[in-house]
């Protein structure tokens, strides 16, 4: 990675379900990233606060419980509010295929469903790497 | 013996050796997929003298201690397990329609999947509910949504199981006031309320207070169903989420009855016998695609379970020692690409639960890698059950693998190492230390990564992920909670706090606090406060006044 991405993993709302966010966060660690693990139940108000005091590139939203059109667009809300909306939204878990493209419209940057690869998440992150 | 033996060399020097001349092994190694066992190339009765297999002290008969091969001695042919299903979402009314669908469909069990605001204590209408009201699970915020959703024919149900860990002591005490005012009694079926704690911490998140009152809170609900409710079951060990969390064979079963040792240490404290409350005990494991590996771990489980409630607790009744398994045909090994592919998983893991002797087994749906599931899922899953069951002939003999080579090596390996890890946790202080600690996490995080990095680099095959992909698939029509789901609760949740008295309520909360605070068993008084309608929200506010909330520590996961 060129430039040390750093990320926040997220687990937002009540879903306390973490394999997958932290596998995903040890392959980005492993793939050269900074990586910030919120550990669970967290708000997009305490996610938006970590991400700017940490000075993220990246929040990562690991979500299963299906709430993810009431926690996302509220993540993305407020970053614009804050002026932060640079951070790039990626997301994960079971995320409804139909509401893939609803987020990306509202500004997430990246969904990676159930059954992406690691390669696929940490090949996007060296990419916006690149881009910096 | 060694007859046997002589001519197994020969074989192997021989026909073996000259046919791997010309069609060497394709792989390495021939590991099971979960314990990576490295399988040899055949067993024989040469294998299991090496290791020291004994019949009458590894099986024994069926129904006898060690309990291997099964815990009554004639299983599914005096009775079937229960067909069950993990299920519950949208209101009292939502849920109730398609559990009724269920018990019509072949099925005779239920697990009531609560909502996440009810399985933390939230009220529909707290703002940390926002979202997620029906969703995953059943909405109870009062007596009357539970009333609502269990209006069904109870004759219909052998299996009735309450996912309900934190907030164990209050579903249990609206379960049994439900079921006392409907005049049911404990043995009309086997009620289950799962109340376990230590996994939640552990992997699963949905916990509330800290662990001290949790494994208190945990006693109380043991206690209670013990003296007052013959028959039922007060706690069902979790094993299942640990193997869905990425544990290995022989962490799930060393880690769950580590855990089990130390709710049954709990309740010894409160003046209980071990076999007062050891048969009340029973376990959730789950079963993966390596269907071999699976069997022998549910055999090696129950095998444990005996030699160390025997032992170590000076269990008498071999009730004590015959661990009842529930297994789940896992969801965790199902994918979103090629949905029905995972109707092949399903039927080979449910085969897997029935071989391996499961009391009870859950098959969950071929959906479930994306939402919950549709009602035509549930009803293949249900058939997968009767058709193992009625078509396929597996229920004819008790333990019809029993005295296969490979599966009596791999029960007696898997056997050696969760003693392993029991014995690991043991050096830690006991389970709560070690999941206070975060050991239990860590180890999980690690199995889990490791397991990952196999999928990416191909040594771990999973057909539609890393073989044989499709692109472009045409997306399955999944299930989706009704939107107006969440509002129509809250509604329901303002109108049971109005219609209700609050005199009544206020009196019966101040019992339940004054029991937190004085040790003294909460389910009674938390009957009076579900009587009086009180909302989940509103006790669970009561117990974090006295006990606090807890919050993980995040750090050493990644």
């Amino acid at each position: 990675m060129s430039k040390k991405i750093r990320v926040i993993m997220s687990k937002v709302g009540l879903d306390g379900h973490s394999r997958g966010a932290l596998v995903v966060a040890r392959a980005l660690r492993d793939a050269g990233a900074e990586i910030i693990y919120t550990g669970l139940h967290q708000t997009p108000e305490t996610v938006v606060a970590s991400a700017i005091q940490e000075d993220a590139d990246v929040i990562g939203v690991s979500i299963l419980s299906g709430a993810h059109m009431t926690y996302i667009p509220r993540i993305l809300d407020l970053l614009k509010q804050k002026g932060a909306n640079g951070i790039k939204v990626i997301a994960g878990g079971c995320i409804d295929y139909e509401d893939i493209p609803k987020l990306k419209e509202m500004g997430v940057a990246e969904i990676f469903p159930t059954g992406t690869t690691l390669k696929a998440i940490t090949d996007y992150v060296a990419n916006l790497a690149k881009a910096y | 013996m060694d007859e046997i033996e002589a001519q197994k060399q020969e074989w192997e020097q021989g026909e073996l050796k000259k046919y791997l001349g010309s069609a060497p092994e394709l792989k390495e190694e021939f590991g099971t997929r979960r314990e990576r066992i490295p399988a040899k190339v055949m067993y024989s009765p040469a294998e299991l003298n090496q290791i020291g297999f004994n019949y009458l002290k590894d099986l024994s008969f069926p129904g006898l201690y060690p309990f291997t091969r099964g815990t009554s001695p004639s299983m599914y042919r005096s009775k079937l397990w229960s067909m069950s299903q993990v299920t519950g979402f949208g209101s009292g009314e939502d849920a109730n329609k398609r559990w009724r669908y269920l018990l019509d469909h072949g099925l005779s069990g239920l697990l009531i999947e609560l909502d996440l605001p009810t399985q933390v204590g939230l009220d529909s209408d707290d703002p940390m509910s926002t979202g997620e009201v029906g969703r995953l699970g059943v909405a109870v915020d009062t007596l009357d949504d539970l009333e609502r959703a269990l209006d069904l024919d109870m004759d219909k149900i052998k299996y009735l199981y309450i996912i309900a860990s934190a907030m164990a002591p209050v579903l249990t005490a609206m379960v049994t006031t439900l079921f006392e005012k409907k005049g049911i009694s404990t043995n009309d079926f086997v009620l289950t309320v799962q109340n376990e704690i230590l996994k939640e911490f552990v992997c699963r998140g949905s916990y509330v207070f800290p662990p001290g009152a949790s494994m208190r809170l945990a006693a109380d609900v043991i206690e209670f169903m013990v003296r007052q409710q013959p028959n039922w079951k007060p706690i069902s060990i979790c094993g299942a989420h640990l193997g869905s969390s990425g544990a290995s064979c022989s962490q799930e079963v060393g880690f769950a009855l580590s855990f089990a040792f130390s709710y049954l240490e709990s309740a010894l404290k409160r003046g209980l016998t071990v076999d007062e409350v050891a048969p009340r005990f029973d376990f959730l494991f789950c079963a993966h695609m390596d269907l071999f590996e699976e069997v022998a771990k549910i055999r090696a489980a129950r095998k444990v379970w005996a030699r160390m409630i025997k032992e170590r607790f000076g269990a008498k009744d071999e009730r004590s020692m015959a661990a009842r398994c529930l297994v789940d045909a896992s969801g965790i090994t199902l994918t979103s690409q090629q949905p029905l592919n995972n109707i092949a998983r399903l039927t080979i893991q449910g085969l897997a639960c029935v071989l391996s002797g499961a009391d009870y087994v859950v098959v969950p749906s071929y959906d479930e890698a994306m939402a919950i599931p549709s009602q035509d899922a549930v009803r293949v899953s249900a058939a997968i059950q009767n058709i193992i069951a009625f078509e396929s002939g597996v229920r004819n003999t008790v333990d019809p693998l029993g005295g296969s080579y490979y599966v009596e090596y791999l029960t007696k390996t898997i056997e050696d190492e969760a003693l392993k890890v029991i014995t690991k946790i043991d050096s830690m202080g006991g389970a709560v230390a070690a999941v206070e600690s975060g050991y239990v996490q860590r180890e999980l995080a690690d199995s889990a990564y490791r397991w990952q990095l196999d999928v990416e680099s191909g040594k771990t095959t999973i057909i539609g992920i890393n073989k044989l992909k499709v692109e472009d698939e045409k997306p399955l029509e999944i299930f989706r909670v009704e939107p107006g789901v969440e509002q129509r609760q809250i509604e329901r949740l303002k109108k049971a706090r109005q219609s209700r008295d609050a005199g009544r309520v206020k009196e019966s909360l101040r019992n339940v606090k004054a029991a937190a605070q004085a040790d003294v068993n909460l389910i009674a008084p938390l009957q009076e406060a579900a009587k009086a309608y009180a909302t989940i929200g509103e006790i669970r506010n009561t117990l974090t006044d006295v006990f606090g909330e807890y919050h993980e520590k995040a750090a050493g996961l990644v």
